[in-house]
C-alpha cells in the first residue's frame, strides 16, 4: 500500500526533480508564508533552495534556521499550482522531512503531547467526544466569565451541537410514494441508487457534526445510499504534521475499515441485519464494485487520494459525485434539484434568515480541494444551483487561510497574520457569508472574522437554502 | 557589525533582521542563478520610514569606521526575479527587501491613477483593478511575482509594450529614499498624497498639464537605474483603459526564419498590433510539454499576434493579416476572440521561460536588442553562434520592438564546460547585435551580467557622464554599487572592488 522504504529509493529521482526548479521566483506571490513575512526562507523558492542543498549533499543537515523555514510551510500546494516548470514541491518537502524525523514539529514536551494526541485521540471516537464535551464546558465557562483571557484564538466559541451518526449503518436514499390520488403513501428505497462509503473522520464530526448530517441528506437526495464504516482518522493530520509513522498506521487501519465495509456490503448481511432490509441496494452493489469512498473534508480527500493505491478503491470528493458539469449521480440533475427543495438543513449555526431573498457570499476554496485535488470549478458550479445565491469574487481567494491541519495550533505566530489577511480580504468583498468545504478552514476563518459573519459548509447551504418557493 | 545590529534591532522587530548563515545563503542570488554573492545582512522594512532609518543607520555606521575599506553599502530587492543579477549584493552590502511594502494605497478611477508601495506585485494590481475597466499596461512575463519597484528599477517591458510602452511610460511620480536617508518626492507625487486614501484629492494631479512639463523629468531619469540612485518606496502609476475588443492570432511555421520574415513584412506594411511575439524550436517543445498544446514535431516556430481596439477595425485588420501570412505557407493558423482562449495563449507565452525546467535544469536567458528590420539576420546569427558552441537554443522574441531573448538550456553536471561556452557565445551575440545597430539590453537591465559589455557601446567619456549623474544622487557610492558600469571603470572612479564570484 505504501511505497516501501521510499526514502532511499527516491533519492536519485529527487535529484532530478529538484533540478526542475530554475529559481525564477514566479511562485513567491502565491505563497501565504512569504506574503505575510516577506522572508525568502518562507517562500517555495527559498525552501527548495534549502532542500536542494540537502539532496545534493552540500549540507548533511539543515541548521535550526533552515529547519524552521521548512517547518513553517503550510503544505498548501499553491506553489505547485503556479509553478510553470512543474516542480513537485510537496514530494520534495516530504522527502526532506522524512530525512529528518526529529524535526521542529516532533521535539520536546509539546511534540510528545502531539504524538499522543495524533496516536490516540484522533483515532478513538469516545476520546473525541470527551474532547467535544470539554470544549462545551469551556464555552459555558467563558460565557459565565467573559472577561477571562482565552486559551487560544482558535478555541471555538460557536455552539457545538451534536447528534450521533451511527457507524456500520446504511442511510438509504428514499423516495416518496404517492397513491393514485397523489396522496403520500409512505416512502420507498430508491431502486436505481449506488452506495457510497462515507467516513465520519475526526475533526469534522467533532466540531461540525451537523455538516455530516447535511452531507448525508444531500447525497441521499442525489440518489446515493450512504454507508458509514466504523473507521477513525484517515491519518492526514498526523502525516501533514510530519508524524509519518503514526499517519501511515492510521491510514492502514482506515483502509482496512473500508475493505471491511465493502465486504459487508458484498458478502451479505449476516452481521448486520439492517442491511438485509434493503434488497435493491444489495443487488446493485454486487454488479458495481466501485463504490466510491466520499469525503466532505478537503484535507482527508486529498490525503487519501494521494496515499491509497488500491485500484478497487475509488476516492472522491463529494463535489465530484454531484458536479453539475459532469453529472454522475444515479438520478437526474433536475430530480436532484427538486429533492433539495424538500430538505431541511441540520446546521443551526448556519441559520440564514433571508435564504429566500438574495444571498451574497464568498467561496473560499480550501487548498486541499483547489491546489491538491485540482477541484477549481466544481464547488462553484454546485453553488450556482442555489437560486438566490450570488458568489462575489475576492482578492487572494486561492491563498491558504492558515489552518492547514494543525498548523494554526502549532505555529500560531505565523498562522495569525495569514488568517487575518484572509479575513481582511473577505471583509473587503463586502459580504457576511463565507462558504468553505473543510473543517480546518471553517474554524480558522471563523476565528479571524468578527461577529456578524457566518461560515458555512457548501453541503449545509445546499441542504438549507433550496427554498421551496423559489422557482428552479 | 555588532553595533549596527544592535541599533537596527532597536528600530526593527526580530523577524525583520536576518543574519544567520542560512538566511544569507537564501539571498545570495536572484533569478539569474549564475552569479552569487551573500549579503552581510538582510533587512525587511515594513514602511518608508523604516527604509529611511535603516539607511541612516548604515551611514552613521560607516562614519564611525576607522578603515574605509569596510564601508557598508546597500542593495534593494523586490521579488528577486531579475535576470541580470541586479539584486545580488556587492561585497560588504546589506540587502534591503521591499517585499513587505506591499500595500495598494488608492486607486483613483477618475484620474486613472493608482498609488502603490514599491513591493506591490505587478499582477496583483491588475487583479485589484478588475471591474474598474482599467489596467496597468507593463506586463513582464514574470508579472505574477515581480514588484512595481523592480519594474521601475529595470524599466521592465512586456508583451504589450510594443504598442503601450515600457514602465517609464506609465509612472507619474515616485517617493524615494535617497542614499543619504532622506525621503523625497519626484514627479506628480507630493507628500499630502501619500498620507491616506482620501487625501489624494490634494495631489498634484495636474495630469492634463503634464504634457507641457515645466520641470526637469527626474522621474524619467530615475527609472531604469537599477537601484543605483536610491530606493523607490511608493509609485504613482498611470492606468490604461481596457480595450473594447481584441483578437489573438497564433500561427505556426516550419522555420524560424520564415516567422521572422513575416514579422518584418507586417511591420513594413505598417501594422501596429498590441503584441507580436515569436517562440521558436526548443521553446515550442517546452511549452508543448508544459501545457499540452498539441503542436506537431514539424512546428519550429510560433508567432503570436494580438490586435486590440474597436471591434470592426481589428476584424478588418485581421483579415489583411491572414492574407499576408498565407503567402508564407504557415503550418497552422488560429484566431480567437474568446477570453478564456486568449488567456490560455498568453499563459503559454508568459510561462514559456519557466517551462524550460522541463527540458533542462538550468537556463540562461539572454536579453538583446536589434532594429526590428534586422530580426531575421539576428536570429540567423544567433543560431550560427549556438551551433558553433554546441548549445541548446530556444528563442523568445518580443518581435515588435526587436527584443531578442535567446535562451541556452543546459545541465552543468552533464556538460562541464557548458558555462564557459555560454559566456563566450553571449559575448558573440552581444557583438552581433551591437554590430547590427542594436543595444545591450531590452528590459532586463545591465546588472552584473552585462557590465563588461558597456564599452561595446559607450565610450569612457559617455560612461563618465553617466557616473557623474549617478554621483549627484549617490555621492558616497553606497546604493547598489558595482553594477551597470564595468568593474574596471568602477575601480577608477571609486575604489578597489573584487569581482563577483561565479
Ligand atoms: C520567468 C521570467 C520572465 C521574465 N520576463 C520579463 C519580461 O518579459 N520583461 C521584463 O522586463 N523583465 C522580465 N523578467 C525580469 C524581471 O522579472 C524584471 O526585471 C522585474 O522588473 C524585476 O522585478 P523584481 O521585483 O523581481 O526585482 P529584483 O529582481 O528584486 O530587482 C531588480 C533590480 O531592481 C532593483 N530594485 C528592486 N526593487 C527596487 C526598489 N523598490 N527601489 C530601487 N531599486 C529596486 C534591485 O536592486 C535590482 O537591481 C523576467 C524574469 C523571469 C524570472
Ligand atoms: S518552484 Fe517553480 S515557480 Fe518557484 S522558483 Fe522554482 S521553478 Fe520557479
Ligand atoms: S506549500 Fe504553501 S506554504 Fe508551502 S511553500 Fe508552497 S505555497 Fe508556500
Amino acid at each position: 500500500m505504501f511505497e516501501e522504504n521510499a526514502e532511499i529509493a527516491m533519492r536519485d529521482e529527487e535529484l532530478d526533480k529538484i533540478k526542475a526548479c530554475i529559481h525564477c521566483g514566479i511562485c513567491l506571490s502565491a505563497c501565504p508564508t512569504y506574503l505575510t513575512t516577506g522572508n525568502e526562507g518562507n517562500s517555495p523558492r527559498g525552501r527548495l533552495y534549502l532542500i536542494k542543498d540537502l539532496i545534493q549533499g552540500e549540507v548533511s543537515e539543515l541548521d535550526a534556521t533552515g529547519q524552521e523555514y521548512l517547518d513553517n510551510c503550510l503544505s498548501c500546494m499553491a506553489c505547485e499550482t503556479v509553478c510553470p516548470s512543474g516542480v513537485e514541491y510537496i514530494r520534495l518537502l516530504d522527502y526532506a522531512r522524512h530525512e529528518k524525523q526529529e524535526n521542529g514539529y516532533t521535539k520536546g514536551f509539546w511534540g510528545l503531547l502531539r504524538k499522543f494526541s495524533f496516536a490516540f485521540l484522533l483515532d478513538q471516537r469516545y476520546l473525541l467526544n470527551l474532547g467535544r464535551i470539554g470544549l462545551k464546558v469551556l464555552n459555558i465557562f467563558y460565557k459565565l466569565f467573559p472577561f477571562l483571557p482565552k486559551l487560544s484564538k482558535m478555541q471555538p466559541t460557536r455552539e457545538i451541537s451534536y447528534t450521533k451518526l451511527e457507524v456500520n449503518k446504511l442511510y438509504p436514499s428514499t423516495e416518496k410514494i404517492l397513491d393514485e390520488d397523489g396522496e403520500n403513501a409512505g416512502i420507498e428505497v430508491c431502486e436505481q441508487s449506488r452506495t457510497v462509503l462515507f467516513n465520519l473522520g475526526c475533526v469534522m464530526d467533532t466540531l461540525y457534526n451537523s455538516v455530516h448530517h447535511d452531507t448525508i441528506k444531500v447525497l441521499n437526495a442525489a440518489g446515493y445510499h450512504v454507508y458509514v464504516p466504523a473507521s477513525g482518522c484517515c491519518g492526514a493530520l498526523a502525516s501533514h504534521s510530519g508524524e509519518f509513522k503514526i499517519g501511515e498506521k492510521q491510514t492502514e487501519k482506515f483502509i482496512q475499515a473500508q475493505c471491511d465495509a465493502l465486504n459487508k456490503l458484498y458478502k451479505g448481511p449476516d452481521e448486520n441485519a439492517e442491511i438485509e432490509d434493503y434488497e435493491p441496494f444489495q443487488r446493485r452493489a454486487i454488479e458495481d464494485f466501485s463504490n466510491p469512498i466520499v469525503f466532505n473534508s478537503a484535507g482527508c480527500g486529498a490525503y487519501v487520494k494521494d496515499k491509497v493505491y488500491l485500484e478497487s478503491l475509488v476516492i472522491k470528493d463529494i463535489a465530484e459525485l454531484i458536479d453539475p458539469d459532469n453529472w454522475l449521480a444515479p438520478i437526474s440533475l433536475g430530480a436532484f434539484k427538486a429533492k433539495l427543495t424538500s430538505l431541511k438543513g441540520t446546521d443551526e449555526n448556519a441559520e440564514i434568515e433571508d435564504c429566500e431573498q438574495s444571498l451574497k457570499a464568498v467561496y473560499h476554496p480550501a487548498c486541499h480541494l483547489y491546489h491538491a485535488q485540482g477541484l477549481t470549478t466544481q464547488y462553484q458550479s454546485l453553488l450556482a444551483l442555489i437560486p438566490n445565491l450570488e458568489l462575489i469574487p475576492f482578492l487572494e481567494a486561492e491563498v491558504c487561510c492558515g489552518s492547514a491541519g494543525f498548523y494554526n495550533l502549532i505555529k500560531p505566530k505565523l498562522a495569525e497574520p495569514i488568517g487575518e489577511r484572509k479575513a481582511a480580504n473577505i471583509k473587503k468583498a463586502g459580504v457576511d457569508l463565507v462558504i468553505t468545504a473543510n473543517p480546518g478552514c471553517m474554524s480558522q476563518i471563523e476565528a479571524h472574522l468578527s461577529e456578524g459573519y457566518k461560515v458555512i459548509h457548501p453541503m449545509s447551504l445546499l441542504a438549507r437554502c433550496f427554498p421551496e418557493k423559489s422557482n428552479i | 557589525m555588532k553595533k549596527l545590529l544592535n541599533s537596527l534591532k532597536k528600530i526593527l522587530k526580530p523577524q525583520q533582521v536576518l543574519n544567520k548563515p542560512e538566511d544569507l545563503r537564501l539571498y545570495d542570488t536572484d533569478a539569474t542563478a549564475l552569479f552569487k554573492n551573500k549579503p552581510r545582512l538582510v533587512l525587511i522594512p515594513y514602511d518608508t520610514e523604516e527604509v529611511s532609518k535603516i539607511i541612516l543607520e548604515i551611514i552613521s555606521y560607516n562614519k564611525k569606521l576607522k578603515n574605509p575599506q569596510e564601508k557598508l553599502s546597500f542593495v534593494a530587492r523586490g521579488a528577486g526575479t531579475g535576470l541580470s543579477g541586479g539584486a545580488i549584493a556587492a561585497e560588504n552590502s546589506v540587502l534591503i527587501s521591499l517585499a513587505m511594502l506591499s500595500k495598494l494605497i488608492f486607486v483613483d478611477c477618475e484620474n486613472r491613477v493608482a498609488l502603490v508601495e514599491s513591493g506591490y506585485v505587478n499582477a496583483t494590481l491588475n487583479k485589484a483593478l478588475l471591474g474598474t475597466g482599467l489596467h496597468f499596461a507593463p506586463d513582464p512575463s514574470s508579472q505574477l511575482a515581480c514588484t512595481i519597484g523592480g519594474n521601475i528599477a529595470e524599466n521592465a517591458g512586456g508583451i504589450h509594450c510594443y504598442k503601450y510602452g515600457v514602465t517609464a511610460d506609465h509612472v507619474l511620480g515616485l517617493e524615494i529614499v535617497s542614499p543619504n536617508g532622506e525621503i523625497q518626492y519626484v514627479g506628480s507625487l507630493v507628500p499630502e498624497c501619500t498620507e491616506n486614501g482620501t487625501a489624494h484629492k490634494h495631489a498634484n494631479l495636474n495630469l492634463k498639464f503634464k504634457k507641457t512639463l515645466s520641470d526637469l523629468d527626474v522621474t524619467g531619469l530615475f527609472i531604469g537605474t537599477e537601484g543605483t540612485f536610491g530606493i523607490v518606496t511608493k509609485a504613482l502609476l498611470k492606468l490604461t483603459p481596457n480595450q473594447e475588443a481584441f483578437i489573438t492570432i497564433q500561427v505556426s511555421f516550419s522555420a524560424t526564419l520564415t516567422c521572422a520574415e513575416v514579422v518584418s513584412e507586417l511591420i513594413r506594411q505598417g501594422f501596429k498590433p498590441a503584441a507580436l511575439e515569436i517562440i521558436d524550436n526548443h521553446a515550442v517543445r517546452a511549452v508543448n510539454a508544459a501545457y499540452n498544446l498539441g503542436f506537431s514535431d514539424e512546428v519550429k516556430a510560433v508567432l503570436l499576434i494580438e490586435l486590440d481596439g474597436i471591434n470592426e477595425e481589428i476584424l478588418k485588420e485581421s483579415y489583411r493579416i491572414e492574407a499576408l501570412v498565407s503567402d508564407f505557407n504557415p503550418l497552422s493558423y488560429k484566431t480567437t476572440q474568446d477570453v478564456a482562449e486568449r488567456l490560455k495563449l498568453w499563459k503559454v507565452r508568459k510561462g514559456s521561460a519557466s517551462a524550460f525546467g522541463r527540458i533542462a535544469p538550468f537556463w540562461y536567458l539572454y536579453d538583446a536588442v536589434v532594429p526590428r528590420s534586422k530580426i531575421p539576420a539576428a536570429l540567423q546569427g544567433v543560431e550560427r553562434i549556438a551551433e558553433k558552441y554546441n548549445l541548446m537554443l530556444a528563442n523568445l522574441v518580443h518581435a515588435g520592438d526587436g527584443n531578442l531573448h535567446p535562451n541556452f538550456l543546459y545541465d552543468p553536471e552533464k556538460d562541464i564546460t557548458v558555462i564557459e561556452r555560454i559566456f563566450e557565445a553571449s559575448h558573440e551575440i552581444m557583438r552581433l547585435c551591437v554590430d547590427l545597430g542594436g543595444t545591450l539590453s531590452g528590459e532586463h537591465g545591465i546588472g552584473v551580467e552585462k557590465q563588461e559589455y558597456m564599452d561595446y557601446l559607450f565610450s569612457p567619456n559617455d560612461m563618465q557622464k553617466m557616473l557623474d549623474v549617478r554621483a549627484i544622487f549617490d555621492p558616497e557610492y553606497i546604493s547598489n554599487p558595482d553594477k551597470i558600469f564595468p568593474i574596471k571603470v568602477c575601480k577608477e572612479c571609486h575604489r578597489e572592488v573584487p569581482a563577483h564570484g561565479l
